[in-house]
């Protein structure tokens, strides 16, 4: 099995399998790209050590998955929010590596990555109240008390 | 701040996909930034949102007609438009008779011109001055009563007052306020959800513990079993066949178990494994469908699930259990996994005496086959062998969703060689050459209107003796 080496943002060397990390769309176009395995390690620029390991570690762990199938039609509002109970664990992280996960997913192009972690974000927003969103993502309440009136009165659906 | 804010917007509208058009206000409630990024701010947002949930049928669902007139305006995109307000007079309207968290109108119950929903009373609720209106799927969403509660949490009852509805009592208790009252007793809510614990939960409180553990531990053999063995099915085994196959599972379970006895079966009590015992003989002795072997499977399942009420009976009954076991006997053995031929049971083409029906068309249409294609086909389909060609293809052209996972390669017999075919969404129509369909037949399949603009793929299939005489129908649709 062919290894390849990946080099995250904060300079730090990591050996994968060739077929795990082409489970990213990105780096795999790139060696499609270059036509064979390169020696040196491919940098990617926007994603850290701690966060790449993460994003290696669940493509390990997904390294057979079938691809998804093409057609889905991604526009199709009220999916499942269900996540599989490894990817469930693999989520419980802090709220910052979450989002970084999807930013990561986001931009080495791992589609499956990218929906569990929005499936995972979506599951901590359905149900609440504004005010208990506020608190799961410590988001400052910015609207000056009249603005708040007037939404609260515009948006009395959303209140509960 | 935090990183949630300054997601890139496509990510945002992907984590959107997830949520309810309320659950997207209530986030564009929180701050200035969302206000800008997914309230008012975004009107093109609340046009794709409104078209979306308004435009997209939903099967089985009926969208109520009042809001049905207000559709033109969503069709596409209109400068003058406010949608944010239309969805929110959509959504909270009071005159609109539609659910208020995702504006479907209840099928059963609606009559035009009258409410349909749980919330037909004024009052106000949960300290809010809307009328609530829930339809039944976001009612049981979001809320449970007493009764149901009991009997799923017996260890958290009673209640306290503060939880009950303060108009509508202990019918409608609010389940987010539920998960707090339980998780303040010191129990994470995920645990107490887990099955097992529940089971065990409301075992005890009518049984004894002991027993309790007992089940609780077959249930997850089962379980386990079910996703060594069967996960592939769990896609194409109609509604009730997961318990169908737990029962069968249970059964190979301990018919092969290799001492013969099902000693080393901890999971039984003494008076299980002495009704299973009885029965064993019995089964061994006859291969057909025999009211012993229906008696056992009610038994075991009497004795492992208990309660009527929490699990369907009749579906667990299943009379052909032993031509299952019969039918999966290939996936007990390593090295050679059945092919998906397997969907041809009985469950998906119920045959009557001189026909077959489609057990999906039937389902779909609610039992009116009249209305369904397969009706104009009904002379043509029969129990014969030389029909199951016609049967794969009505079932990959019409209901390919219910099986729209292509059987991974590992799946498909190592005798059966199958090109290229492509089963799920595709329209591919497949033959399988070894089935000896009469030429005729075969380009009469070729013309059929359905048929028209899809590609026919040959393949070649060898079944040995398959199609040979002596094999009776039930056998042979159990292949």
């Amino acid at each position: 099995m062919s290894q390849i080496i990946l080099l995250s943002s904060d300079n730090v060397e990591m050996k994968v399998d060739k077929e795990v990390a082409e489970r990213s769309i990105l780096i795999k176009n790139m060696l499609e790209d270059v036509g064979e395995t390169p020696d040196q390690a491919i940098p990617i620029p926007n994603v850290n050590e701690g966060v790449l390991r993460k994003v290696i570690e669940w493509c390990e762990h997904h390294r057979n998955d079938p691809p998804p199938p093409a057609d889905e039609d991604s526009d199709s509002r009220k999916k499942s929010t269900d996540i599989e109970e490894w990817d469930q664990k693999f989520m419980q992280v802090d709220q910052e590596m979450l989002f970084e996960i999807i930013l990561a997913a986001n931009y080495l192009d791992i589609k499956p990555l990218l929906d569990v972690g929005c499936k995972t974000v979506a599951n901590m927003i359905k149900g609440k109240s504004p005010e208990e969103i506020r608190k799961t993502f410590n988001i400052q309440n910015d609207f000056t008390p009249e603005e708040e009136d007037q939404i609260r009165r515009e948006n009395e659906w959303a209140e509960e | 701040m935090t990183i949630f804010l300054t997601l890139p917007f496509e990510i945002l509208e992907l984590i959107n996909t997830y949520l309810c058009p309320r659950d997207i206000a209530s986030l564009s409630l929180t701050c200035k930034t969302f206000k800008d990024r997914l309230g008012s701010g975004n009107q093109y947002l609340w046009y794709r949102i409104l078209r979306q949930t308004l435009t997209v049928p939903k099967p089985g669902r009926v969208i109520s007609p009042k809001i049905v007139r207000r559709i033109p305006n969503f069709q596409e995109f209109k400068e003058d438009v406010k949608y944010w307000t239309e969805a929110s007079d959509l959504f909270a309207g009071r005159k609109l008779y539609g659910c208020r968290y995702c504006l479907e109108a209840d099928p059963l119950h609606r009559k035009d011109g009258e409410r349909s929903f749980a919330f037909k009373s004024k009052g106000a609720v949960f300290g809010g001055d809307t009328i609530q209106q829930f339809c039944a799927n976001c009612r049981r969403d979001w809320f449970t009563d007493l009764k149901t509660f009991t009997s799923g949490f017996p260890e958290y009852t009673p209640l306290p007052k503060s939880i009950y509805h303060p108009v509508y009592g202990e019918s409608f208790i609010q389940i987010p306020s539920l998960i707090k009252y339980i998780e303040s007793k010191g129990t994470p809510y995920k645990t107490i959800t887990d099955h097992s614990f529940r089971f065990k939960a409301r075992w005890s409180a009518r049984r004894d513990e002991e027993e309790a553990e007992y089940i609780d531990q077959a249930l997850r053999l089962l379980r386990d079993s079910y996703s060594r063995d069967y996960r592939h099915l769990h896609i194409v085994l109609p509604p009730n066949g997961y318990y169908n196959l737990l029962t069968f599972t249970l059964y190979r379970e301990v018919l092969y178990h290799e001492s013969g006895h099902p000693t080393d079966l901890v999971v039984f009590s003494k008076k299980m494994k002495n009704h299973i015992m009885a029965f064993i003989p019995i089964l061994k002795a006859k291969d057909e469908i025999n009211t012993e072997a229906t008696d056992l499977v009610v038994t075991i399942n009497r004795e492992l699930f208990g309660d009527p009420n929490d699990f369907n009976m009749m579906s667990l009954t299943y009379p052909d259990s032993v031509t299952i076991l019969k039918l999966l006997e290939p996936l007990t053995n390593p090295g050679q996994p059945f092919n998906w031929i397997l969907l041809y049971s009985k469950a998906y083409f119920d045959s009557t005496a001189n026909d077959v029906r489609c057990y999906w068309c039937l389902r779909s249409n609610g039992g009116k086959d009249a209305e369904t294609n397969r009706f104009r086909y009904r002379s043509f389909i029969s129990k014969d062998p030389q029909h199951v060609p016609w049967i794969t293809s009505h079932i990959i052209s019409h209901h390919s969703d219910v099986m729209w996972t292509r059987p991974k390669n590992n799946w498909v017999h190592k005798n059966l060689s199958f090109h290229s075919s492509r089963f799920g969404r595709s329209h591919v129509i497949v033959y399988l050459d070894g089935l000896r369909l009469p030429a005729a037949e075969w380009e009469k399949l070729k013309v059929r209107p359905d048929f028209e603009n899809e590609a026919l793929e040959r393949i070649s299939v060898n079944f040995p003796g398959w199609c040979e005489g002596g094999i009776t129908p039930s056998e042979y649709f159990m292949m």
